[in-house]
Formats: structure tokens, C-alpha cells, sequence
């Protein structure tokens, strides 16, 4: 084997049987189970919602939400403009995006927690007091947490994008990243019809 | 590569379905059919169904008795042939035969397991379509769980007890509740069982065949008690039925009209609060094994632990089981007869025991 | 650097040469796989023993040697232990050992990733140790609320272990799929895989699909117990049903989980001691797919008394009995492998046909409970405990063994004992038909399962199983005695010393750090015998057979 890199991960062959790069399958597959996690979710949360009184949901500030939800939606499309900009090669643009991306990220992550101050320090909405507020928390924290993780796995990519790791040929890392951020985002779409305006 | 063997390819290779083959086909075959037959027939594993449904299910799991008898004795008859009769020789470093399939084979033994599970199928959907279906002279007894003892009450007569009567031959409709966490109905004679969940009813259909005792056992975990979660199921005649019914709702009103007689009510309570299910006290026609027999209870009670009274030791033994567990038995008596009884309640029933002596 | 060099020396190391090196976060799938393997067998030793607590207490009718709490605590474990963190990791082990020796891959797609998957088992297996010591978790495997939410503290930390399984399984499936995908040598076509790494694809699919169901059915668990929310309890408008539907949606294909690497290893256990290729590769290959998928369509199976639907229970009752069909199939394939072909009775190819003859009982006991007027009846009794251990034991562990003993001498360069093999064989297939044959007849004459106390007329089946449960446990002496000694002195193995096909066995033993020093050629799939020499083996051709001298 003339293999002569230190690295621990980095011996064999190259070629992939498929034609398919690793990385990109295994994130489309990881995110395959994350779909079967809130189908799971959502499906627990449809059966407390129709056991919960029609306008369980009226405590719940729609406009504010919805601005939120336009907020993460922006989010989508600068990770998808860094994304692009890398693969004209341009570093630039790549790290102004990504910065974007955690701005408008950490701007949807800022108000969920405020709305979640709001509502539990009120007592209109917690998960103890009612079945419905212990579905709504469930449902959407376990959406705000994969909004965290996502906000530290962008500021990682953001910190290898100053380091010049990627460049027009090599930003895998970036794409996997990439489709992660824009799952989470269609989930919100998701939840915030079903929770919100249903 | 150091480990170089020497042997043909297929050397001495034996026939793949010679006349020894074929007349052990045969054989396995006979024998599989007439052993589903007679163990189909003898059905030694399920025996004496005391209800209607029970009778057909048993029909059913004969059925299938018989099938998987069958199918069993088809694959252990080929492996031990196989193992007998395709055994290597000691110095054979040959190979076997080379085969790697036959379509026709593989497509029958795909279809003919497909069709016997479908036809296994639509016969169970008729057996369940019958045994769930409501006949017009039902009774309803509604049927509660509860850590760990069962409660019937028979709304038409509105009797509480903690023992099943049915009468012969009458379709009962059982309406299953818990008090707490899940547990499940099961009449193993009557091959009936259902779960018994909070804030949900679940229901069965009964008839029994039989008069007899059966056991009434809980099937799903449900705590420290479960192994001893049981009470009985007695089968009576109409006849036999009345009478039992005219006795309860004759001590029922009793205790009603003269609360005055503390031993009426004492009696009544102890039922009423599912005592009964756990503690044999022939007083109060109790049978239950899981707990201690209170029989004389009021003589005992004052040297059972040092330093409390007849009275403080029985109170205490209700409103907080676990302060002394009796040796050889379990602590698995509910916690809250505190708070589900009144303080009348209670002070009645202590003063009951104290008098059974 | 030559391929057999391990690279790293602190805490990240990749290949195993000196004992440290399991010790560590290792990324050499060979490394990984045999600290599954180790991590797995002590828990089966940890359950055993709480097998072995159980059957002691259920030796006579009365007995007092545990509480009823205490009781409830010690099946939860065993039964929470045996399924996660012996069967499934116990199988991921051997995969992950063999299955990139098999395609012809130098490690696995994602080599950290499979450390991190090990790793996250440590502290699972942990913290279930702890739930143990803490008390608590007393409510089952399957843990039913109300019960599970009223339960003490050990149950919250239960559920955070299980949580911890969970992600492991789910990482460890997804580089299982890119690395059959992905890193199949040159000429390793899908037709020409091992019908391991097919079962493997099957196995790792079911997971991918069912494990997040249960993670969100337990995150939901860990916050009703913490937080006061009322998912599960009808008190608090909550539905006991919603965990009970989460929890079979992956719990049943879970199942399947548990017995499709036995299938594949079966597969490749069976063609090397009969010496004859496997009898309908495709069908077999066909039928793991199918099971897959048809797994998802059953759960409600476990639910036929709990008042669902009654009528969804027709359809569910259908999918449950079809699914006998493709594991009909695979059975019927195994004993036409078999037939006309020449057998050598090692302890390998003994377990694996007494796989084929165990696992019949269970596939037929479940024909049985998948009808719904039967299940009635049989539904949480004894009757069930047969079943799934015929299925569990007599299929899945049976398997593992059968593999243990054909893949140990690649693993450790060294052969096993087969007298030691055969005893151990004999301890355990005996002592498991004493113990559980019994309850299939308790359960039908009323024997409710998960009950530490019994009426005195189940006394003789009951004392019969407890009888059996010991010789288990004795069986597992010769077979830990061995593999130990074997170690040391076992006769040197070499590359292939079995004659077998298969791209592990054209590597040294224990194979190259790096695994192929150049990449393999692939001619055909890995069950030619009769009709191709075995690579390494020198061949007199047979006069007149076609093929014979390719």
C-alpha cells in the first residue's frame, strides 16, 4: 500500500461502486431517519392535538411567529447562496452567507425562546398544564435543538471557511451542511402549519 | 497461500434425487400428514373451554395444530435425512453437487405457504367475527382494574363485588375500565382477555358453557402485585345466579337501611373497597390469597407489633400497608386508602375487624 | 508504511495489534468489531445471570427469594439487556468485522463515525447498569405507561440508556448502507454480494426507519417523567395507546432487526460445511428486502386485546401471517443447500442447523399469534415467552454462535477446540429446549408471563424450565473456556481453514491492518463450490465435469 497520509480516515480506494459520494449519501440518509423522528413526533402530536380543546392554540402569536418562520426562511436561501459561491470558488461570499445563515438562524432561535419565556412565565401555555402545551414543547424544542445544532455546526463551517478549506473543487462539507439546514427549515414550514394556523 | 489441499472438484458426488431420496420424500411426507391429523385431532395442549368462544377458538388452534405439526415434521424430516444421509466421508475432501436453485421448486414453496396463510387467515377473521358479535339478551357487568384487585359492578342489579358470577348459558357484555395502570382481563378457561385501561372501555364478549370456578388472572404488568392479581369467575345456573344476585342486593340494603348495625356495614365496606379480593375473611364470604386471612383478626392485632394497639395496628395496616409487611407476603398493597376512604369509612371498618375475633 | 502498521498511539488509533489497542477509540472496523463483540458478550453474561435469577425464583410455586418489585426490575433488565446490548450489538460486531473483508473494503465508508457508534454504547450500557443499581425500571422491556411513568428514578435513566443504544444504532446503519453502496471491490456486483452484507442492508434499513420512532416515543417518556407533561396518562388527557403504537412501530421490525444478520449468517455458514453453492440466492437475497419491509406493516400485532380498532386488527392480522411467507422461503432454500451436498459437522455448521430446526418453532408459534382469536387467548402469557426466545435464542443466538465458530480463526489467527465446540453445542441446545418448550403449555393452561409467583399445577413445567435455564448457564463455560485458551494455543489457523469462498478468506489471519494490500478480484459470488477451485487451494478436476478445470 503506498498510502503515506497520517490521517486515521483516509486509506483504500477513493472510487465509490455507486458514483455516489459517501458524505452526500450518508446525509441523505441520516436525514431519512430524521423524517421518520418528526413523522413520529407530529404523529403523537396529531393524536394530543384532537384530544385538546379546538383553540387549544389561541394563546399563540401568529404574526409573530410567522415573521420567525420568513426569518429561517432567509436563512435557506443564503445557505443555499454559500453554496453556490463556493462552487465559483469565491471565499468571500462564502463567509458572508454562512455569517448570514447564522444570524438569521440565531435571530428564529432568539425569538422561540422568547416565546417560550412569554408563555411559561404567564402560565398560558406549559407542558405540565395542559396536553396540548406538553405537545407544543415536545414538538417544537425538539425542532429548536436541531436549530442549535445547526447554529454550531454552521459556525464550525464558517470557522473552516476562514481557515481556506474548501474551494470550487472540495466544499462538500459544505453542501452536507447545506441540506441539513434547509431539512430543518422545511420541518418548520410543517410545524408551523399544523401547530400554529390548524 | 500455504494451505494447499488436494481434492477433486466433485470427486464422488452423490445424486441429487436418487431413489433413497425420493422414497424418504415420500415417507416425510405420509408421516407429516398423519401426525397433523392425529395431533390436530387430539389437540393435547388446549383442553376444557368452559365459554362458546372458547369452544372456537379451540376449533381454531386445533386447525392450526395440526398445520404447523405438519410443517414441522416436513423441515425436521428433510434435516435429519440430510444430516443422516449427506454426512461426509472421512477422507471425501470433495464437494457436493453444484445446484444453485430450480425456479418451479422455489415458486411452489413460496405459493404453497402463501396459500395456506391466507386460507389460515380468513378462517381466523370468521372465528373473530363471530365471537365478537352481540346477541340481544346480553347483560353488562362493568369490570375495573386496579393495583391489585378487579371490581364488578352489575348495573342492573347495582351490586359492587370483587368476584365474576355469570349465569350459564347468557351472553354477558364486559365493559373493562382501570383505576390506575393498565392491566388485562384474562379467563384462561374462557379464552377471553382484554386490557383494561384509564379513560378508555374496552369490551368482551362472553358466554360461558360450563358451571364451574375459574381463575380470573392479569395479564399485563401492572406492578409489585401482579403475579397475585386474581379472582375467580363462578358459573352458575339462572336459578343459581338469582339467588346469589337476591343475597347481594339483599346485604347491600341491609347495610343501607341499618347503618346502625356496624357489622352489616362493616361487611359491606370490606367488599366495597375490594378488601375482599385479597383477604379470605369468612365474615364477609371474602376469599382472597394475595394478603393475609384477617379471620380473627381483632384477637391478634394487639401482639403483632410492639407498642400499637389492636386499633392503631389495623388502622395503620390500611392507611399505610407498607409500615409492617406480615412475614411471607409482599408489599404490594395500594397506598391510598387514605385518601380514598372517609375518616367514617375508615373508623368503621377498623371497628368491623376489631371484632372479628 | 505497510499495510500491517497501526497508525496513531494515544486515545485515537486505527488497527489493532497490541491489547491497548481495544482499549481506545480505535477506527479499524476489525478493532471495532471485536470490542462489540467483547462489549456484548459480558452483557449476555450480565443477562444469563438475570435469566438465571428469574428461573430460580420461578423453581417452585411461593418462592421468596425476590420481591415482586425486585422481580419486575430484574425481567426488565434481562429482557432490555438481552435485545440491546447482546443481540444487536452482538451482531453489529460480527458485520462489522467481516462484512468490509467480505465486499472487499479496506475499513467501513465513515471509519470515525463507527468508533463514535461503539463509544456511544459504553455509556449506554452504563447507564442501564445504573438504572440496575438505582431501581426503578420495573415496568418491562416494553415499559407501558401509566406503570413506566409511575415507576422510580431508575426508569428515567432506563430511557436515557436506551436513548444512547438508539443513536448508536442508527449511526452504525447508516455507514453500514454507504459501505455496501459505496465500497463494493471492483466486480463485487449486487448479485455477487454475500447474502450477509444483503441481510445487513435489510437489517440497517429497518433500523434506519424504526429506531428515531422509538427515540422520539422515549424523549416524549423521559419528559412526561421529568416535566409533569401528560402524554401517556389518561388522567392528564394523555393516550397510553400513542406509546404503545410508537413503541411497536420500531419494536416489532426490531424483531426482524434481531434475526436478519442469523439469516445471512446461516446463508454463509451453511454453503462452506456442505460444501455446495447456496440453493436460491436470489429468493433468499429477495426475501431479507421483503421482510423489511413487510416488518413495518405488523406492529399492531402486539396490540390485539388492548381495544384498537377491532377491525384494523384484520388487516394486521393478514401482513402478520404473510410475513411467514419469505422466512418459509429461506428455510426451504437453507434445506435444499443442504441436500445431496457433503456435510461436515462442525460446531459452526452444528448450530447453524440447529438454527434452521429452532427457528421453525418460533416461526410457527408466530404464525399462531398472528391470529387474532388465538392471540386472544395466548396474548401476554407464557405461551409468548416460548415464542420469543424459540425465536431470539433458538434463531439469533444460535446464529451468532454458528458464526463465532467459523469466523474466530480469522479474528485471532487461531483454530477453536471442536471437541470443547461440540460440548458446548450440546449444553446449550438441550438446556434451551428443556427451558422453553415447557412454556409454551404453561402459557396455554393460563400461565401469565412477567409473574414472580404461580399456582401449584404449574410446578412441574415450571421446575423443568428452571432445570434447563441452569444447563444454559453451565454451557456457557466450555464455550468462554475455550475461546480463551484458544487464544493462546489454539492450532494456527492460516488464511482459509475451511476451504471457503469469500473474499475475508484470501486474507492472512488476522487480516492486514489496512486489510487488502492490493484490491481483490471478483469472479463470481462467494458460493461457488462445485463449480470454481477455492482460491489458495490446489484442485485435481474431476474427470467429465463440465467447469470443473475454469
Amino acid at each position: 500500500m503506498s498510502e503515506t497520509t497520517s490521517s486515521l480516515t483516509v486509506h483504500g480506494r477513493a472510487a465509490s461502486a455507486t458514483g455516489l459520494d459517501s458524505a452526500k449519501l450518508g446525509m441523505w440518509l441520516f436525514l431519512a431517519t430524521e423524517v421518520m423522528l418528526f413523522s413520529a413526533m407530529i404523529a403523537g402530536f396529531l393524536d394530543m392535538r384532537g384530544r385538546s380543546p379546538a383553540d387549544a392554540n389561541h394563546v399563540l402569536n401568529i404574526p409573530v411567529t410567522a415573521v420567525n418562520t420568513f426569518v429561517l426562511i432567509c436563512s435557506s436561501l443564503t445557505v443555499a447562496l454559500s453554496v453556490a459561491s463556493i462552487e465559483q470558488g469565491n471565499q468571500k461570499r462564502l463567509r458572508t452567507f454562512l455569517l448570514l445563515t447564522l444570524l438569521f438562524g440565531g435571530t428564529f432561535l432568539s425569538v422561540q425562546v422568547f416565546e417560550y419565556t412569554k408563555l411559561i412565565g404567564s402560565g398560558e401555555l406549559t407542558p405540565w398544564n395542559s396536553l396540548f402545551g406538553a405537545g407544543f414543547f415536545a414538538v417544537t424544542g425538539l425542532h429548536g435543538f436541531h436549530v442549535f445544532i445547526g447554529l454550531i455546526w454552521c459556525a464550525l463551517t464558517i470557522l473552516w471557511a476562514s481557515q481556506g478549506k474548501f474551494s470550487a473543487q472540495n466544499f462538500m462539507r459544505v453542501e452536507v451542511f447545506g441540506l441539513y439546514w434547509h431539512f430543518v427549515d422545511v420541518v418548520w414550514i410543517i410545524l408551523f402549519v399544523l401547530i400554529y394556523l390548524m | 497461500m500455504s494451505d494447499q489441499t488436494t481434492h477433486s472438484m466433485a470427486g464422488t458426488q452423490t445424486p441429487v434425487f436418487d431413489s433413497t431420496g425420493k422414497l424418504a420424500a415420500i415417507l416425510i411426507g405420509v408421516t407429516a400428514v398423519v401426525a397433523g391429523v392425529v395431533m390436530g385431532t387430539a389437540n393435547p395442549f388446549l383442553r376444557g373451554a368452559a365459554s362458546s368462544q372458547g369452544s372456537q377458538i379451540d376449533t381454531l388452534f386445533s386447525l392450526f395444530v395440526g398445520i404447523a405439526t405438519a410443517i414441522f415434521i416436513i423441515v425436521q424430516g428433510f434435516l435429519l435425512f440430510s444430516i443422516v444421509r449427506f454426512a461426509r466421508a472421512p477422507e471425501d475432501e470433495g464437494e457436493g453437487a453444484p445446484l444453485r436453485g430450480n425456479t418451479k421448486l422455489e415458486i411452489f414453496w413460496t405459493a404453497v405457504p402463501a396459500l395456506i396463510v391466507v386460507f389460515l387467515a380468513i378462517y381466523s377473521y370468521r372465528v373473530l367475527a363471530d365471537i365478537d358479535r352481540p346477541r340481544p339478551d346480553q347483560m353488562v357487568i362493568e369490570v375495573t382494574g386496579r393495583q391489585f384487585a378487579w371490581e364488578f359492578y352489575y348495573p342492573d342489579y347495582d351490586i359492587k363485588t370483587a368476584e365474576l358470577h355469570i349465569p350459564l348459558g347468557r351472553q354477558v357484555l364486559l365493559k373493562i375500565t382501570s383505576a390506575d395502570v393498565n392491566h388485562a382481563f384474562w379467563i384462561p378457561q374462557m379464552r377471553i382477555k382484554k386490557d383494561a385501561m384509564g379513560g378508555k372501555i374496552t369490551t368482551a364478549n362472553i358466554t360461558a358453557t360450563e358451571p364451574g370456578v375459574y381463575p380470573i388472572v392479569c395479564a399485563e404488568l401492572c406492578g409489585a402485585g401482579h403475579a397475585v392479581m386474581r379472582s375467580q369467575a363462578v358459573v352458575e345456573a339462572e336459578p343459581t345466579f338469582q339467588t346469589w344476585v337476591q343475597a347481594q342486593v339483599g346485604a347491600k340494603q341491609r347495610a343501607v337501611a341499618a347503618p346502625a348495625d356496624p357489622k352489616a356495614l362493616g361487611r359491606q365496606l370490606y367488599n366495597q373497597y375490594g378488601c375482599n379480593a385479597c383477604h379470605k375473611l369468612a365474615d364477609a364470604g371474602a376469599i382472597g390469597l394475595v394478603g393475609p386471612a384477617l379471620d380473627g383478626i381483632g384477637s391478634r392485632a394487639a401482639n403483632v407489633v410492639p407498642g400499637q394497639s389492636a386499633e392503631e395496628y389495623i388502622r395503620t395496616s390500611i392507611v399505610k400497608p407498607t409500615a409492617f409487611i406480615v412475614p411471607n407476603y409482599q408489599p404490594v398493597m395500594p397506598g391510598d386508602y387514605g385518601q380514598r376512604m372517609s375518616e367514617a369509612d375508615l373508623n368503621a371498618l377498623v371497628q368491623y375487624l376489631l371484632e372479628q375475633k | 508504511m505497510t499495510a500491517d502498521t497501526v497508525v496513531g498511539t494515544g486515545l485515537v488509533r486505527h488497527g489493532g495489534r497490541k491489547f491497548s489497542d481495544y482499549l481506545v477509540f480505535n477506527t479499524d472496523h476489525k478493532v471495532i468489531g471485536i470490542q462489540y463483540l467483547v462489549l456484548a458478550f459480558t452483557f449476555f453474561i450480565i443477562g444469563g445471570l438475570l435469566a438465571e435469577l428469574i428461573r430460580a425464583q420461578l423453581a417452585v410455586p411461593n418462592n421468596q427469594l425476590v420481591t415482586g418489585s425486585q422481580y419486575n426490575l430484574v425481567l426488565t433488565l434481562h429482557g432490555t439487556i438481552m435485545i440491546f446490548l447482546w443481540i444487536i450489538p452482538a451482531f453489529v460486531g460480527a458485520a462489522n468485522y467481516v462484512v468490509p473483508l467480505m465486499l472487499g473494503a479496506n475499513d467501513m465508508a465513515f471509519p470515525r463515525l463507527n468508533a463514535v457508534s461503539f463509544w456511544l454504547l459504553v455509556p449506554g450500557g452504563l447507564l442501564m447498569l445504573a438504572s440496575f443499581a438505582v431501581g426503578g425500571a420495573e415496568s418491562g422491556w416494553t415499559a407501558y405507561p401509566p406503570l413506566s411513568v409511575t415507576t422510580p428514578v431508575g426508569q428515567t435513566l432506563w430511557a436515557l440508556a436506551l436513548q444512547f443504544i438508539g443513536f448508536s444504532s442508527i449511526f452504525g446503519a447508516i455507514n453500514f448502507l454507504v459501505t455496501v453502496f459505496n465500497l463494493r471491490a471492483p466486480g463485487m456486483s449486487l448479485t455477487r454480494m454475500p447474502l450477509l452484507a444483503w441481510a445487513i442492508v435489510a437489517t440497517s434499513l429497518i433500523i434506519m426507519l424504526g429506531t428515531p420512532v422509538l427515540s422520539g416515543a422515549l424523549l416524549l417518556l423521559i419528559l412526561q417523567r421529568l416535566l409533569g407533561a401528560q402524554f401517556f396518562t389518561p388522567g392528564g388527557g394523555g393516550n397510553p395507546l400513542l406509546w404503545q403504537n410508537l413503541f411497536w412501530f420500531y419494536s416489532h421490525p426490531a424483531v426482524y432487526i434481531m434475526i436478519l444478520p442469523g439469516f445471512g449468517i446461516i446463508s454463509e455458514v451453511l454453503p462452506v460445511f456442505a460444501r455446495k453453492p447456496i440453493f436460491g440466492y436470489k429468493l433468499i437475497a429477495f426475501s431479507s428486502m421483503a421482510i423489511a419491509v413487510f416488518g413495518f406493516l405488523v406492529w399492531a400485532h402486539h396490540m390485539f386485546t388492548s381495544g384498537m380498532d377491532p377491525f384494523l386488527r384484520v388487516p394486521f392480522m393478514v401482513t402478520s401471517m404473510i410475513i411467514a411467507v419469505p422466512t418459509g422461503v429461506k428455510i426451504f432454500s437453507w434445506l435444499a443447500t443442504i441436500w445431496a451436498g457433503k456435510l461436515r459437522f462442525t460446531t459452526s455448521m452444528m448450530f447453524a442447523l440447529a438454527f434452521i430446526s429452532m427457528f421453525v418453532i418460533g416461526g410457527l408459534s408466530g404464525i399462531f399469534l398472528a391470529s387474532v382469536p388465538i392471540d386472544i387467548h395466548v396474548q401476554d402469557t407464557y405461551f409468548v415467552v416460548a415464542h420469543l426466545h424459540y425465536v431470539l435464542f433458538g434463531g439469533s443466538v444460535m446464529a451468532l454462535f454458528a458464526g463465532l465458530y467459523l469466523w474466530y480463526p480469522k479474528l485471532t489467527g487461531r483454530m477453536l477446540d471442536e471437541r470443547l465446540g461440540h460440548l458446548h453445542f450440546w449444553l446449550t441446545f438441550m438446556g434451551f429446549n428443556l427451558t422453553f418448550f415447557p412454556q409454551h403449555i404453561a402459557g396455554l393452561q393460563g400461565m401469565p408471563r412477567r409473574v414472580y409467583t404461580y399456582p401449584p399445577e404449574f410446578w412441574a413445567l415450571n421446575l423443568i424450565s428452571s432445570i434447563g435455564a441452569f444447563l444454559m448457564a453451565i454451557a456457557v463455560l466450555p464455550f468462554l473456556y475455550n475461546a480463551l485458551r484458544s487464544l493462546a494455543v489454539g492450532k494456527v489457523a492460516g488464511p482459509n481453514p475451511w476451504r471457503a469462498f469469500g473474499l475475508e478468506w484470501t486474507l492472512s489471519s488476522p487480516p492486514p491492518v489496512h486489510n487488502f494490500p492490493t484490491p481483490p478480484v471478483v469472479e463470481g459470488d462467494p458460493y461457488g463450490y462445485g463449480e470454481r477451485p477455492v482460491p489458495g487451494t490446489r484442485v485435481v478436476p474431476a474427470p467429465g465435469v463440465a467447469g470443473g478445470g475454469e
